[in-house]
């Protein structure tokens, strides 16, 4: 009885993880094509869920699971995986909140280490694969992003330069909505993945499925809706920093982002190479910011943004490895993850409430 | 301290970075090439039907380009 309410709780947690990775990231896909107007906001984040959706049907290859190569996967119970959710949905929300693009899949990893620590020990923790999978792509993604989309963008400008702005402006907005639809789609195909590996690693873990076995399509269903709903819900204060706080942005600059951005993941993608779509996507908009004028992107910001991506996996697995010890207070049963989660519901109505009365926090106009 | 290439493979690495050098600036001077064409082949002032024609086909051309990196992103996409 115990094991299937906490199967229940699990499988809840990770369909919550998988709202707020879309939430969070849908200033990834939609923020430059809000802010040079190449798409309404609500049009924006319509298109973007839409892609979503259908991205977490484009490919299932759920072999790699969740933190695959830098936990020992044999170790993994229901608990840490539990501990490891709660570590990355609180910090998708804490750096919301603060209006920072930092990577999901940075959240979860380290909440998953951080439980995986506390549970048994160093031993469950592969330290070449936080240095393979984690910090050296992190370095990667950005540089690289940056590097090609203000190359890019010099190109462009040659390119184009003589022309009227009129056709120009109208041109690379239509362009936007091409480039960000191929990227909500990559989203979709990447991150929902994550939150049915997590999903079909309980149901293995519970008995309910053989190892080995593929997702059921409840299990796709599911993650899809929630990444896409998520993304519809859409982050609006991450939306405005990655839109026009790190760099005022004009349509050519936006689509360069994009394409960039875009043909990194992919090229990324196709290698198999572990890059990050936040981290790619915000240096993109950095380097086709900085490309055209330094002083054009407001560094202050860009340096925020760089703290919260090297405090994700040490804060992330902070909260996990609470989460577990508190779980762990209560036994191995169900009554841990039950008033965790509690407490944590809890949490989440008094900030959103907070926010609310302040007047601005999930509103449209924001973006 | 561990040595770089035994927590990744530098091959990867290498041609992460490549690729997506290749394929981004493509993608940017491919489109602003579509955006030229359109642009020249739409000019009110352009009155040469040569021009004009040569001009729209660039901008076909180029568009197609795009076009076609985009199915093969998505193709990347489902095949991985």
């Amino acid at each position: 009885m115990d094991s299937d309410i906490i199967l229940i709780i699990v499988v809840v947690t990770a369909l919550a993880f998988d709202f707020t990775n879309g939430f969070h990231d849908t200033a990834n896909v939609v923020a430059t094509t809000i802010s040079t107007r190449a798409m309404p906001p609500k049009v924006a984040v319509g298109y973007a869920a839409i892609l979503n959706f259908f991205g977490a049907f484009l490919s299932l290859e759920v072999a790699a699971t969740i933190a695959s190569g830098i936990v020992e996967a044999d170790l993994i119970t229901p608990l840490i995986v539990f501990g490891g959710l709660i570590g990355a949905i609180a910090w998708n929300l804490v750096t919301w909140y603060f209006g920072l693009p930092s990577s999901s899949s940075h959240a979860l990893i380290g909440g998953v280490v951080g439980a995986a620590f506390v549970a048994v020990g160093p031993d469950a923790i592969i330290g070449e694969g936080i240095l393979g999978k984690v910090v050296v792509p992190a370095i990667v993604a950005p540089l690289l992003a940056f590097g090609v989309a203000g190359l890019g963008i010099l190109l462009i400008y040659r390119i184009v330069g003589r022309l009227h702005p009129g056709p120009v402006t109208r041109g690379f907005r239509f362009g936007q909505i091409i480039s960000g639809g191929l990227l909500a789609l990559a989203h979709g195909t990447n991150d929902a993945q994550k939150t049915m590996g997590v999903i079909t690693l309980a149901l293995i873990a519970s008995g309910e499925l053989g190892a080995g076995a593929e997702p059921p399509f409840w299990v796709v269903a599911s993650a899809a809706s929630a990444i896409a709903f998520g993304t519809y819900f859409g982050g609006w204060r991450i939306i405005k920093t990655m839109g026009s706080r790190i760099i005022k942005m004009d349509a050519a600059q936006g689509f360069a982002a994009q394409g960039s951005g875009a043909a990194v993941i992919l090229a990324a993608t196709h290698v198999g190479f572990p890059l990050s779509t936040t981290h790619t996507i915000s240096g993109a908009v950095m380097g086709a910011g900085a490309a055209k004028r330094l002083s054009a992107v407001r560094w202050g910001v860009a340096g925020n943004i760089v703290i919260a991506w090297i405090l994700t996996l040490p804060a992330a697995a902070g909260i996990g490895a609470l989460t577990y010890g508190v779980t762990r207070i209560f036994g191995t049963g169900a009554l841990g993850p039950i008033i965790v989660s509690a407490v944590l519901v809890a949490a989440i109505v008094v900030v959103f409430a907070r926010r609310l009365r302040q007047g601005s926090a999930l509103t449209a106009a924001e973006g | 301290m561990l040595p770089i290439a035994e927590v990744l493979d530098v091959g990867d690495l290498v041609s992460v970075i490549w690729t997506s050098i290749v394929a981004g600036l493509a993608v940017c001077v491919v489109f602003s090439l579509a955006i030229v064409g359109f642009a020249r082949a739409t000019d009110s002032r352009e009155r040469r039907g040569v021009a004009i024609a040569g001009y729209f086909a660039m901008a076909i051309l180029a568009f197609g380009a795009v076009m076609a990196l985009v199915v093969f992103g998505v193709i990347v996409m489902t095949s991985k």
